[in-house]
């Protein structure tokens, strides 16, 4: 079954990497973008996609914060945080939330485990 | 209360970046480390204690902020640059193609190694550090050792080498290089010296 999934980071190149990857498991997957937090609040207030992607360091509110209001609306989108910024603060705060932190650089191991989160394996 | 580290703090700090590197090593696999980290002053940045060859270099540079505060900066000349963008895009990409995406994956190659820097420091002293998005441009050699030199509040310079290998190319030599204060708090002195070596 089709999934929507937005990706959520301000390097286009990331975007696009993690993109190709979701497409190479999953070619029916819609895929959106956004390049921060405030724009993926929006995108996901006209949208709500299935699974995200969430970078933390961005221009604006850090992925985390962006992450949280993200969380508590909608707590039944399935959502990683994928940076690399991989401080143990962080990952505690991705495991405050519920949530996973992934490392970047993005591969298709990263992005595996990103999929494997989404998809409850 | 500020407080100057010791030559042994500093060595101590250098590990610790040395160990972050590592870090980014296993998660690209793709990339080979090969550091060895030394501290200069301010004083004694030139273009031959750095290490730099003249002509061009691709520069990434990010603040961070907490109970450290500093810059680094990421290295690699300008023909290096060309490579690791010939090896991420490969051979179907072209020159203007290649022209067009080299900040954005410069600064997201950069943004992955200062990353781990920064979290294996943070991580190893329990502390927080926050850090600006990244910016990435060429610069002269000149340029550069002028940058180190103008920047407000720093005395000490932390150069690391490192070596990349995308695929099968040859190693591409670059340099992960940290800028830092010579006056630290207490609370920073002190964690520095309860963390394991």
């Amino acid at each position: 079954m089709s999934k929507k999934i937005l990706i959520v980071d301000d390097s286009k190149m990331s975007r696009i990497f993690i993109g190709q990857h979701i497409k190479a498991a999953h070619p029916d997957w819609v895929i959106q973008e956004a390049g921060n937090g405030e724009e993926a609040i929006a995108l996901i207030e006209n949208e709500l996609p299935d699974f995200c992607t969430m970078d933390i360091n961005m221009p604006g509110m850090l992925g985390t914060q962006a992450a949280k209001l993200i969380l508590e609306a909608h707590p039944d989108i399935r959502l990683v945080i994928f940076s690399a910024n991989v401080q143990e603060s962080y990952q505690n705060e991705a495991h405050e939330l519920g949530t996973i932190l992934v490392a970047k650089p993005v591969t298709q191991a990263s992005v595996g485990l990103a999929l494997d989160y989404f998809l409850g394996a | 209360m500020m407080e100057t580290l010791s030559q042994r703090h500093f060595e101590k700090l250098a590990n610790i970046i040395n160990r972050g590197t590592g870090r980014a090593v296993q998660g690209f696999q793709e990339i080979i480390g090969e550091s060895q980290p030394y501290w200069l002053e301010k004083g004694g940045i030139d273009v031959n204690t750095l290490q730099l060859d003249v002509g061009n270099y691709g520069v990434v540079e990010q603040e961070f902020t907490g109970l450290l505060n500093g810059k680094v900066l990421v290295l690699f000349t300008a023909e290096n640059v060309q490579c690791i963008l010939q090896k991420m895009f490969g051979d179907g990409m072209d020159a203007q193609g290649l022209n067009d995406v080299e900040s954005e994956a410069m600064g997201e190659l950069g943004n992955i190694m200062v990353n781990a820097g920064l979290s294996a420091i943070a991580d190893s002293l329990h502390v927080l550090l926050e850090s600006t998005v990244t910016c990435y441009k060429q610069h002269s050699t000149e340029t550069i050792v002028n940058l180190i030199q103008q920047a407000s509040n720093i005395d000490r310079i932390l150069v690391t080498q490192v070596n990349l290998m995308i695929g099968q190319s040859a190693l591409l030599g670059g340099k992960l290089i940290m800028l830092l204060n010579n006056e630290f708090n207490q609370e920073i002195v002190e964690k520095i010296e309860l963390s394991a070596m």
